[in-house]
């Protein structure tokens, strides 16, 4: 299983995967990547509906303002097809456990997003990849390889 | 002679191959642009100052 950043799950939802990635792996993302994309996603489609402007205007709310509700909606509930969002309640115990088991902290022992990927890795025996080298926490780049898992980085574009 | 892909299957292919097709054409090559651009930027620092961060970056 390929647990993916919120760079590559929007990648997959809205063109497909790129050639690099393994056509005969399962893809899946944290419900915590999902929750990165949601946010943005239910700001356009709530004040939409309630016929008001949304208060947030980042650069992702600005394309879901142009989008239609149903392509909205190919993002708040992906074809799990293309990718699958995994249940947190196996994950969250063993994240908190990971971010706690650590010879080289950081400011802190990993945010909730890098360690529940991280958890999920351990957990589906899968692997980390990454849109952006940039993306992974340093402490998650120093956790990952401790516990056998391998973290990939490839361009989303 | 190895057998033929069933039409689930070819949707599936296709599914992989294309992405969602809910997702139109110009939202798609919004998105693309997005991530070839980098846009979000702070992705790692957002994450560990805020764990409920979005990815909506101003």
């Amino acid at each position: 299983m390929i647990i993916c950043d919120d760079y590559l799950a929007l990648r997959v939802i809205v063109a497909g995967r790129p050639a690099s990635i393994p056509t005969n792996e399962h893809l899946a993302m944290t419900p915590s990547t999902w929750w990165r994309l949601l946010r943005p996603a239910h700001t356009i489609l709530d004040t939409r509906s309630q016929g008001t402007a949304p208060g947030i205007t980042g650069v992702f709310s600005r394309i879901f303002a142009a989008s239609s509700n149903p392509q909205i909606e190919a993002i708040i509930d992906p074809n799990p097809q293309i990718i699958e969002i995994l249940d947190s309640r196996p994950l969250l115990s063993l994240a908190a456990s990971l971010g706690t088991n650590n010879t080289t902290p950081t400011r802190r022992s990993g945010s909730l997003n890098g360690l529940e990927s991280l958890a999920a890795a351990v957990h589906h025996n899968g692997a980390l990849w990454y849109g952006r080298e940039r993306n992974v926490e340093p402490f998650i780049a120093n956790r990952a390889p401790q516990l056998g898992i391998d973290i990939n980085i490839i361009d989303p574009t | 002679m190895s057998a033929q892909p069933t039409d689930t299957q070819a949707e599936l292919r296709d599914l992989r191959t294309n992405g969602d097709p809910r997702v139109g054409p110009e939202m798609r090559d919004a998105i693309l642009e997005l991530l070839a651009n980098d846009q979000w930027g702070k992705w790692v620092d957002t994450l560990v100052e805020d764990d409920f961060a979005d990815a909506d970056t101003k």
